[in-house]
């Protein structure tokens, strides 16, 4: 399942609720409008009626002395009739008889009682006002719709920012998101940089406060797990001291033995416990450095400079060997040998190279290695080992088609060794431009 | 040759000093640093094999205080550290070589030879005087290509006189070559071993001077 992802959601979350917030203000709002609107318009219409309460009594006296009823009523002209008017108005005797009424006015009357004060008659508003001598009312009438009109106006331009709001809210908050999760991003780089060969703190400065318990976690788990690595290789190196002692006292006191003893049956048992003992010496070997290289002690953070391992590794191959001439050095002019892997873990990877091409090459063939920039050869001599075979001997206790004494753990090591610093062992049998032998490479990937 | 052996394990140690003056060395073994450092400033030693993990110290820093106090003899490690950048170390202190346990004794003895060798100026094991040849690295002298039967008392004689060939050795170098601390040493040792040896590679190789030693040559 794909993970959610947290802007994308945070970005809906807001968006929807900013629009919600938004449309529910827009209505309080127009709720508030509506009642200011009423009171306004409703202020206004009181305000022409009164006004025009005098001025009709006075017209309705100038047309005569006695006020026209009925039919008689008539409609007050317009100067200027082009528009229509959301303000009427009529005129009306007590009876109900209207006697003058505004040019838009409706001919019959509002359906309104006549008495003082605010009525709604369907589609008008009314304000009834009447003479001092009750015998004359007006009605100023306003057309509801008018309202209605003004009022949807004003939430329609409430609302239509809404459109606008939407995307640029959107962006905004994964401006914002995008801003905030930032240290998250960056605390996240940061434990991804962690591995075997770097346990170091995390800390928390920089982090906003939120993350710092989580910065803490970290270190906490990346301090037990640097305890629990430290005491691997701890023991993996105090091994190697409580083992290789007793196994040389013993291998000494053995030699000493048949050193003193002269040929027969007993000088015969001890050369078989001296040979026990040797072959006990280079399996414990093995398995120390196994159990060093499961402790994961070859990568680094930054590289080193590989070249004089290279040479001291060389010399001891050259010492240990019966025929010192038969391993020789060469290195490219101007070639680096530099690689972020711990310089014990790269003694070990290359002296158990050196070794496999010691004891399984033919020994009557030279062994060489070359050192290229970011890779070191060793090529040996001997027979054709089929490519089926070849793909296995990086398999822990997995043996070549060889005669030789080996523990089968010597590829497997260097293999471990040189993926954990991030670098490759190459086995190629033919070796290159040659008909036969074996070449191990110890690349390291740039 | 006189040899300071420090290494604090019993089954070890004893197989190398006793695989040692099987060879005709004279060997002083400790096992703190303490008594090693007392024995180093008392006497002149040939060569140091020394461990590196003591119980009183680390041996690294013997070696760091040997070597500015001035003294230069040869020191060899023994030790069950095989990292690589021990070694560096230990070789930055001024070790001469390294050896990582468990080890052969051959192998030991012929690193040995090979730093002894290298601190007289001599790379080549193989020293003519005359009609004698001695192989240091064999431990095989002859007359005239016959092996000479020699013990390891008569061996060390002959070493220590081969170190430096035409130069005087006192009787007390010699001495000093020929017995580890604690031995019983009889006033004509040194003639008694002198006066065999003599016997086996013929007169007239061995050159007394009255009073002050002996000297490997032709008179």
């Amino acid at each position: 399942m794909a993970s959610a992802s947290l802007t994308r959601r945070l970005i809906w979350t807001l968006t929807v609720a900013a629009v919600a917030l938004w449309i529910v203000a827009a209505l309080l709002a127009a709720n508030t409008l509506r009642t200011r609107l009423d009171a306004a318009f409703d202020g206004g219409l009181k305000e022409t009626g009164e006004r025009l309460l005098s001025l009709a009594v006075d017209s309705l006296g100038s047309d005569g002395d006695e006020p026209r009823h009925g039919s008689e009523a008539h409609e007050v002209p317009l100067y200027n009739d082009s528009e229509a008017e959301y303000i009427v108005y009529q005129v009306r005797a007590v009876d109900g008889s209207i006697l003058l009424r505004s040019h838009d006015a409706p001919e019959m009357p509002f359906a309104v009682p006549l008495v003082r004060g605010f009525a709604d008659s369907g589609q008008w508003r009314v304000y009834t006002i009447d003479t001092p001598e009750h015998d004359t009312f007006i009605q100023v009438a306003e057309a509801s719709q008018h309202r209605t009109d003004s009022l949807w106006g004003s939430v329609l331009s409430l609302l239509w920012p809404i459109g606008l709001l939407v995307p640029l809210s959107a962006f905004g908050i994964f401006l914002a998101v995008r801003s905030g999760l930032r240290p998250m991003r960056e605390f996240s780089a940061q434990i991804s940089e962690r591995h075997a060969s770097n346990l170091t703190p995390v800390g928390d400065a920089g982090l906003p406060s939120e993350l710092q318990p989580v910065a803490h976690a970290v270190d906490a788990v990346l301090g037990r797990v640097r305890s629990a690595l430290d005491a691997e290789r701890a023991f993996a190196a105090n091994s190697a001291h409580e083992l290789r002692t007793p196994i040389a006292g013993s291998l000494a006191q053995t030699q000493r033995l048949i050193a003193e003893l002269e040929e027969g049956p007993q000088r015969g048992r001890a050369e078989q416990v001296e040979l026990s003992l040797l072959r006990l010496r280079s399996l414990s070997e093995k398995l120390l450095q196994l159990s060093r290289a499961d402790a994961a002690i070859s990568g680094l953070a930054e590289p080193v400079d590989l070249l004089p391992a290279v040479k001291v590794l060389v010399e001891d191959a050259r010492r240990a060997d019966s025929s010192r001439d038969r391993i020789s050095l060469s290195i490219d002019a101007g070639a680096v040998l530099a690689a972020p892997i711990d310089v014990d873990a790269f003694g070990i990877a290359l002296r158990n190279v050196l070794e496999n091409a010691r004891v399984h090459g033919d020994a009557a063939e030279p062994i060489h290695v070359v050192v290229h920039t970011g890779s070191v050869e060793v090529t040996n001599g001997g027979t054709l080992v089929p490519p089926d075979r070849l793909s296995l001997l990086t398999n822990r206790f997995s043996r070549g088609d060889t005669e030789a004494e080996g523990s089968g753990l010597g590829l497997s090591i260097v293999d471990v060794l040189m993926r954990q610093a991030g670098g490759q062992l190459d086995l190629m049998s033919p070796a290159p431009g040659q008909e036969n032998g074996f070449c191990a490479r110890l690349r390291f990937i740039s | 040759m006189r040899v300071l052996l420090i290494e604090d394990d019993r089954m070890l140690g004893s197989a190398l000093r006793d695989h040692l003056a099987a060879h005709g060395h004279a060997v002083d073994w400790m096992m703190r640093l303490a008594p090693a450092e007392d024995a180093r400033a008392a006497v002149a030693y040939d060569i140091i094999l020394l461990d590196l993990n003591l119980p009183d110290g680390r041996g690294l820093d013997f070696l760091r205080t040997t070597r500015k106090r001035g003294d230069l003899t040869p020191v060899l490690i023994l030790t069950a550290m095989d990292q690589l950048t021990t070694r560096i170390a230990g070789l930055n202190a001024g070790a001469d070589d390294y050896l990582v346990k468990p080890f052969d004794l051959s192998e030991l003895m012929a690193r040995l030879g090979a730093v002894a060798r290298r601190y007289n100026g001599k790379p080549s094991p193989v020293l003519t005087v005359g009609p004698l040849v001695i192989d240091q690295a064999t431990h095989v002298a002859s007359i005239e290509g016959k092996p000479l039967d020699l013990t390891a008392r008569e061996w060390a004689v002959l070493d220590r006189l081969s170190q430096h060939p035409g130069v005087l050795v006192s009787k007390a170098q010699l001495e000093d070559a020929l017995f580890s601390f604690g031995a019983e040493v009889e006033s004509n040792a040194v003639e008694v071993y002198v006066s065999r040896l003599r016997k086996k590679i013929g007169p007239g190789l061995i050159q007394t001077s009255r009073g002050l030693g002996y000297r490997l040559g032709p008179g």
